[in-house]
């Protein structure tokens, strides 16, 4: 159960993109088709446009390297799939004070109590938000050779109410995939007719 | 409601390897600065790299060459942020987003499904299945002579499996079999 930013992903890639496709198709423009205005400039020899042999080549190209060193680390930190993180939910009672539940055992509970159905072969569930709006993320993966309907209603009607009757709050957000598993032995009362 | 499951295929590998180069290549620039502060002159390698850029014209054909590698470069780093990527699952009829609730079912668990189911059908031998939101692929091996018989139980086959599943908008099944093996 991994995510990332896709959004943010597309963004930096087409302006970087962008960028680059900008700078190589100038360059060419200049050098091969020889506009009128920039006819000049493909005939101009880059060092002269660099600061080669100046003072300040050196901590531009320092700062250009540190820059860059700082940009793509946090681009590609940023970019690694991570999985929802888990809270510590904080409830408080005037009567019963102050308590505080670590919403990963009860994923865990509940990962656990949904194995137990025949119909469930794995489940992965994490829970984030806060305990006033709590979020479920969570993965089901069904039997192949069961029906996939009663999977389904069992997960909707059971184990996520189950969840939301311990958390004692609806969840404000649920984000649930079904998948299937084959079932490990195949039963062969099967013809093959040639 | 923003969907955590049912969303479109990110860029990761791509934002990866591109900024990977360009971390590797602003070490080797920051680097190449911090041994000319240190030692007074430039790495032999940096010295060779300033000694051709300075010599250089834009229409060189080593600039001409760089100038279109770059473009095709950013042409295709543009069409990868553009093209939208392909969803791996499909919406159940249970998914409301009024009720900020997100229920999908993964393309690589149909498969399984109608893969399993298929593999049971007679004179079936080898199923292959790959499934998008909009067509699920089976590919069949049969050693049988009836090639169009074993491909319409298989289609049956398929179908009521697809039919079986709460799905928003089902896939359209299309089966290909392969005769292979038999007399």
């Amino acid at each position: 159960m991994w995510t990332t930013h896709v959004v943010r992903q597309r963004i930096i890639l087409a302006i970087l993109g962008l960028a680059l496709l900008v700078l190589g198709g100038l360059g060419l423009a200049a050098a091969l088709l020889g506009f009128p205005k920039i006819k000049d400039l493909g005939q101009a020899q880059i060092g002269d446009s660099l600061p080669i042999d100046q003072q300040y080549l050196l901590p531009l190209g320092l700062a250009v390297g540190i820059v860059g060193i700082v940009l793509s680390l946090a681009v590609i930190i940023t970019a690694i799939p991570r999985r929802p993180a888990a809270h510590e939910f904080r409830y408080e009672s005037r009567n019963e004070g102050v308590s505080e539940i670590e919403t990963s055992v009860i994923a865990r509970a509940a990962e656990s109590a949904a194995q137990t159905q025949p119909e469930i072969v794995d489940a992965n569930v994490q829970i984030g938000g806060s305990a006033t709006q709590p979020v479920l993320y969570a993965r089901f993966t069904l039997r192949a050779d069961a029906p996939a309907n009663r999977g389904i209603e069992l997960v909707n009607g059971r184990v996520i109410p189950d969840l939301e009757m311990v958390l004692g709050v609806p969840f404000a957000h649920k984000h649930v995939s079904f998948s299937f598993q084959k079932p490990e032995k195949q039963d062969s009362d099967k013809a093959v007719l040639i | 409601m923003r969907r955590f499951w049912h969303v479109r295929s990110a860029r990761t590998l791509a934002l990866m390897i591109t900024f990977i180069t360009l971390l590797a290549v602003s070490i080797l620039l920051a680097l190449s600065c911090i041994l000319r502060l240190v030692s007074g002159q430039w790495t032999g390698p940096a010295e060779q790299v300033l000694n051709t850029l300075s010599g250089m014209r834009l229409n060189d054909s080593l600039a001409v060459s760089v100038m279109a590698v770059l473009a095709v470069l950013g042409l295709v780093l543009l069409l990868c942020a553009l093209i939208p990527g392909r969803r791996q699952s499909i919406l159940l009829d249970t998914d409301d987003p009024g009720a900020e609730s997100e229920q999908a079912m993964s393309c690589r668990g149909i498969s399984t499904l109608v893969g399993s189911a298929v593999e049971r059908t007679d004179s079936v031998t080898r199923a292959s299945v790959k499934t998008t939101p909009a067509w699920v692929h089976v590919s069949v091996q049969t050693p049988a002579h009836s090639v169009e018989r074993v491909r319409q139980n298989v289609q049956t086959r398929a179908q009521s499996v697809i039919d079986g599943l709460p799905l928003q908008q089902a896939p359209k099944v299309k089966v290909s079999v392969q005769q292979r093996g038999g007399n």
